[in-house]
């Protein structure tokens, strides 16, 4: 499972990313990002862009996380290839 | 045994190239939606239009704008039930199968934007009502121009219907105000190329259906295109002199009113703007407001402008890119809308979560926007 973490974590951030999609869909409070201007609520100024860094993040580290994983997942093969090696 | 050092420039290589990586790989998640928006496919357009209905049904609500401008918000107001119009009409001809619900639908956006509420935004600036206005020769040219240019289209899909005199009225209006000589104002001295455009492109959409003759693009593109780079101011004074210079906005959207037009006029805008203002990273594309070497921090039309690229003009991009089958562009535009809109759906309607009525509704008229058989398999 340990190897995995990366690839869970980012499981999770989508999840979680997703769920936030559905609830700005769900307000008005999102489109308002498109006009936003001096009356635009501090929630939609805030809620709104957080989303975006956190979708927007989650794309970025989409690459990086599949490389991380791969690469723990070689190493954790190769340790157990080596264990049993010299368990032999 | 690795040093810990060797451990640490391994990870770092790591996270350098997946982040070099990213913008090439990223953009194929996209890639599916934007193909089947290119190809015009049932359950694409089905998903979008579907959204965009829910929001006319709904009523674009005027608390979802918040500009700090009441003109703007009325405006916002308005543009968000024209562009639902046009991409409903759109959607109707590019899913005959639901051409009659679409319609419908159409009907109710186009009731929306000539209700009170959507006319507000032009009585305000004038003093008068748009639909008094369409008895005289003076102004109104938004109203006219992006009105004129849906009901155009609701004519085309039905042309005996009870907004056909209505139409008559509109263009009638519109060319009265072109044929004067004079660049018609959109508010009291205020003169746009961009909305110039809607208005004829409502004459050649009303000329399709044989209800008007088809207008005269030459002196369009007289006063409204810069000679030097094919892209369009974006406003004028009285005597046609440049006020605000060439921009990506004003541009992208007259392309995609003036491909109504058929000819070069829409496919020489598109050309330019692809020429001189289209950019990005990877698979990412994006439009540049303001040519290369002129900087400036956007308006009401642009929207917000990021690292010189902005939010309409990348958006409005789409719909030349479908017209004028330029592909990839499309592909790579879409890209951009869909990591920053983040599209969202259930129960079959697809709509972006960042974008609102009005994004949603843009997205919709761009993304549907007729290549020239698909408007004439719409006229039949």
């Amino acid at each position: 499972m340990r190897p995995l973490l990366p690839a869970v974590v980012w499981c999770v951030l989508a999840l979680v990313e997703r769920a936030a999609a559905h609830a700005l869909a769900a307000t008005d409070a999102a489109g308002q990002l498109l006009s936003a201007g001096p009356h635009t609520p501090l929630a939609v100024l805030v809620a709104v862009p957080a989303f975006l860094v956190l979708r927007i993040g989650l794309f970025v580290a989409l690459v990086p996380t599949a490389l991380f994983t791969i690469r723990r997942l070689v190493t954790a093969r190769r340790a157990r290839h080596e264990g049993d090696v010299s368990a032999s | 045994m690795r040093s810990g050092r060797a451990r640490l420039a391994e990870r770092l290589a790591l996270v350098a190239v997946g982040l070099v990586a990213a913008p090439f790989v990223v953009p194929f998640l996209a890639r599916p939606s934007a193909a089947a928006l290119y190809a015009g496919d049932h359950d694409a357009v089905v998903g979008l239009a579907s959204a965009v209905e829910l929001d006319v049904a709904r009523g674009a609500r005027r608390q979802s704008f918040a500009t700090g401008s009441e003109r703007f918000d009325h405006e916002w107001t308005f543009g968000a039930s024209m562009m639902a119009a046009m991409g409903l009409g759109q959607a109707a001809v590019l899913v005959p199968r639901e051409r009659a619900r679409f319609v419908r639908s159409m009907e109710r956006a186009l009731d929306a934007m000539l209700s009170d509420a959507g006319r507000a935004y032009d009585r305000d600036a004038w003093g008068e009502d748009p639909l008094d206005a369409l008895a005289h020769d003076r102004g109104h040219m938004a109203y006219l121009g992006y009105g004129g240019l849906a009901l155009s289209l609701h004519r085309l899909l039905a042309p005996r219907s009870r907004l056909a005199s209505l139409h008559d009225r509109f263009v009638a209006a519109i060319a009265r105000r072109l044929a004067m000589g004079t660049i018609p104002e959109t508010y009291p001295g205020e003169r746009y190329p961009p909305d110039l455009a809607m208005a004829y492109g409502a004459l050649c959409l009303s000329a399709r259906g044989g209800h008007t003759a088809p207008p005269d693009l030459a002196a369009f593109a007289r006063h409204g295109v810069d000679p030097r780079t094919s892209l369009l101011y974006q406003s004028l004074d009285a005597e046609g002199r440049v006020v605000d210079g060439t921009r990506g906005s004003g541009t992208a959207f007259a392309a995609y009113a003036l491909s109504f037009c058929g000819g070069d006029l829409a496919r020489g805008l598109d050309a330019a703007l692809e020429r001189h203002l289209l950019t990005g990273i990877g698979g990412f594309g994006a439009v540049r407001e303001y040519p290369r070497g002129h900087a400036g921090k956007g308006d009401i039309d642009s929207g917000p402008v990021v690292l010189g690229t902005s939010v309409s003009a990348t958006g409005f991009s789409l719909a030349g890119a479908r017209v004028f089958r330029r592909r990839e562009r499309f592909v790579r535009v879409f890209a951009t809308a869909w990591l920053f809109g983040a599209p969202t759906g259930r129960d079959m309607r697809r709509g972006f979560v960042t974008g609102g009525p009005l994004g949603d509704a843009i997205l919709l008229a761009m993304t549907t926007a007729l290549t020239r058989e698909e408007l004439a398999r719409g006229a039949r």
